[in-house]
């Protein structure tokens, strides 16, 4: 069988420009070849900075280091680590913070920044101005959010309370210097920053739902509520999906804030699992225990992902 | 071009000269010559380089006209210390190398980064008061040996707003205690608009002295010395009282490293501090003020009983391990040590100072504008007039781990989310249990 009546239409393209290729697996492997060079420089940053990190990450879990005393001084602990972080009961505190961070932090930002999108989606005044100025924050630096609400949320001086002793509350809420309020007003913070992001991607996927099916709907009668329980939701599902997953990755993995504004205090009140973490390794040079408490982070939020991934299935419109 | 394939010896050739320009540029960065009178040094130091480093170098290399110096400042915070710990391990051409206190310079000694200059050290008659044997003891010794020398050595003090004082019609007693420093703060205490003082004075660590976290054999900790209740206790009522700035205004405001702008502001009359808070007073177009700051000793915790200064000991340089140039490494540390009034400007005492330059020190850390920001006697006097009790802590065990236990609690105490026995009892198990794990 000739080569010329068999070969895939791409392999018959590099032949053809190539000139010089001879047969079809020459081509095939030229094509390849072109393929692994474009992709290597990519590649090589994943190996370099993800993978290998990753992989160095859990061997290290096993061991006791120091990293001052370099290579020499890692030593081999087995599962010791993560018996310590079992029975770690700061440990576990600091991942029921985590949860109620993220568990609060993630719905919130969603739903909101579905409102949000909702009501951009309409043909409302100044629309535009306004999707930048809510997708504003997303691109700030997490220390320029940090200073202003700092400011804003300073339990003496600050605006938020000088407002509420305006109307009448005497003893406003310290924020961030109260171990009650800390968490919250981080969830705020997190909450506000990230609303924008999530509605500009809501509100492309809003305004990629198929006309047909409202027009349908309304015609079978169905109000408002019922257009967005029967249409809307389940059109959005995949987008809603996504964002669950990034944004529980993202929320439970949040650091930045938390080192700006409280570095996990007062006591252990913002102390999350992620800054628990970095205190062990960075502050009390445990790496060894900090990586095997990484490890079993990224055990949890993969079993959180997976979950999100087989709750929305049959669920969407198109899944 | 997908129809031009690259071929198997064209690639190979592109990656041979990227590996040779990565070789030369690596080259590049090496070190230099290991000549002692010859080459280039890499220090590493955590004072910006135009607060007394520049000047030093400027002044070692006109004495050493064939060693060019390198300065590379970190910042001594976790990020930093750990930056320069990978980059002494990983191979970075650093000769010298500066730690600020004693648990991280204990890692690095431990890691073997650190050169033993104990016989260095015996061997120069300058800087023999900083051997291992030396008393009172006067720098950090491990195993009976000496692996770095303090270029700093400095009282912590009280700067006091002179116009306050003077309005309120205080004299500070000769030999004042912590009960007369409560009273004047008291004085100067203006109802929430301005507090006596910015905090109380650490009287449990003037009790205590030298690895004041740890009990005497170190096997345990020290929160069940009654010098930590005294302390906590007397800090509460003096915040209850509205003496001192309360604790959730310094946690809200991010004070507690940086605190001198509540006194430039006329926001508390008195300071707790470090001498390198004058770099601060004598900054006028950051912190523009119309008084004159004054300098008081610290209130002993007992009247007439002897007490430790928690001033620090520090700025301890040390040649790292690798270095290729021991000798011209050690002509630069002891150079600096011999020097260290280069540093004075940016708010460091030099640990070796000749007695007659006393004045001329204090001329040079108040700045030339001395007779208008501060009581410049009273700076001599109380730097130099007292014969200090330096604690040289000795212990490291799990020390950032109790130091972080400490921190965390003493807010909590000071927000009013526990009580002092909670606080006592939650340190000294917490404690207990860190410095037992790392054994």
């Amino acid at each position: 069988m000739s080569s010329s009546t068999t070969q895939a239409p791409v392999a018959r393209a590099v032949a053809s420009t190539g000139g010089q290729g001879g047969d079809t697996r020459e081509s095939l492997s030229a094509a390849g070849r072109v393929g692994w060079l474009f992709i290597t420089p990519n590649l090589v940053g994943f190996l370099a900075f993800t993978l290998l990190p990753l992989l160095a990450a859990i061997a290290i879990a096993f061991t006791s280091w120091n990293v001052v005393s370099g290579y020499s001084g890692i030593t081999f602990v087995g599962l010791a680590n993560f018996a310590e972080a079992l029975g770690d009961g700061a440990l576990w505190a600091a991942v029921g913070r985590t949860l109620l961070y993220a568990g609060i932090g993630v719905p919130a930002t969603m739903m909101g920044g579905l409102g949000l999108a909702m009501l951009l989606n309409r043909d409302i005044a100044g629309r535009t101005l306004l999707r930048v100025v809510f997708f504003l924050p997303h691109v700030v630096s997490s220390v320029a959010i940090g200073l202003v609400w700092l400011l804003l949320l300073n339990p003496d001086s600050g605006p938020v309370n000088a407002g509420l002793r305006a109307i009448g509350i005497d003893a406003p809420p310290a924020w961030l210097v109260s171990e009650t309020w800390g968490l919250p007003s981080l969830v705020l913070i997190a909450v506000w920053s990230a609303i924008g992001y999530n509605a500009v991607i809501y509100l492309s996927a809003l305004q990629a739902l198929p006309v047909d099916l409202y027009e349908a709907a309304a015609i079978d009668g169905a109000n408002a509520f019922r257009r967005f329980t029967t249409v809307t939701w389940p059109a959005l599902m995949p987008t809603t999906t996504f964002l669950a997953i990034t944004m529980t990755i993202s929320q439970s993995q949040g650091f930045g804030l938390i080192t700006f504004l409280t570095q996990g205090g007062p006591g252990e009140a913002t102390t999350t699992v992620s800054y628990f973490m970095y205190q062990q390794g960075f502050q009390f040079y445990r790496f060894g225990y900090a990586a095997a408490v990484g490890m079993i982070s990224f055990v949890g939020v993969l079993l959180l992902t997976s979950f999100f991934w087989r709750f929305q299935k049959g669920r969407g419109l198109y899944t | 071009m997908i129809g031009t394939p690259l071929s198997r010896r064209t690639v190979l050739k592109a990656a041979a000269g990227a590996a040779g320009i990565a070789v030369l540029a690596a080259c590049g960065k090496d070190g230099g010559s290991t000549s002692t009178t010859g080459g280039a040094l890499n220090v590493w130091g955590g004072v910006p380089p135009e607060s007394g480093p520049n000047a030093m170098i400027e002044a070692f290399q006109k004495q050493h006209p064939g060693i060019t110096v390198t300065y590379t400042r970190y910042v001594n915070d976790d990020q930093g210390k750990l930056k320069l710990d990978t980059s002494l391990q990983g191979g970075v051409p650093i000769d010298v190398f500066f730690s600020y206190d004693n648990p991280t310079l204990g890692k690095r000694v431990q890691a073997g980064l650190t050169a033993d200059l104990t016989g260095r050290v015996k061997n120069d008659s300058g800087l023999a008061q900083f051997g291992p044997d030396a008393s009172p003891t006067a720098n950090l010794v491990y195993d009976g040996k000496i692996y770095s020398v303090p270029a700093q050595k400095a009282p912590t003090l009280i700067f006091a707003n002179d116009t306050m004082l003077s309005e309120a019609g205080i004299t500070i007693p000769d030999g004042w205690d912590i009960n007369d420093y409560r009273d004047v703060a008291k004085k100067l205490s203006k109802a929430g608009k301005v507090f006596g003082t910015f905090s109380t004075p650490p009287i449990h660590r003037y009790t205590l002295g030298p690895d004041y976290y740890y009990s005497e054999d170190g096997k345990s900790s020290s929160f069940s010395d009654p010098a930590w209740r005294q302390y906590l206790e007397l800090a509460l009522a003096m915040q209850e009282e509205g003496s001192v700035l309360p604790r959730r205004t310094i946690i809200a405001e991010k004070l507690q490293t940086f605190s001198h702008g509540p006194l430039l502001t006329g926001r508390v009359a008195m300071l707790p501090g470090q001498v390198f808070v004058l770099r601060y007073i004598s900054d006028l177009e950051e912190f523009p003020h119309d008084f004159k700051v004054r300098a008081l000793p610290n209130p002993a915790p007992v009247k007439g009983q002897e007490f430790w200064n928690d001033g620090p000991i520090g700025d301890h340089i040390s040649i790292s391990a690798k270095s290729k140039q021991q000798d011209a490494a050690w002509s630069f540390v002891s150079f600096w040590m011999n020097n260290s009034h280069l540093m004075t400007k940016g708010g460091r005492l030099p640990s070796i100072l000749d007695p007659s330059k006393q004045s001329q020190t204090i001329a040079d850390l108040l700045g030339p504008e001395r007779d208008k920001l501060y009581d410049v006697a009273s700076f001599e006097k109380v730097i130099f007039g007292t014969e200090y009790k330096f604690p040289v802590d000795t212990i490291t065990t799990a020390s950032n781990q109790v130091d972080t236990i400490y921190k965390k609690l003493h807010d909590q105490v000071l927000l009013g989310q526990i009580t002092v026995d909670q606080m006592l009892a939650q340190a000294t198990k917490e404690a207990d249990e860190a410095i037992k794990a790392a054994g």
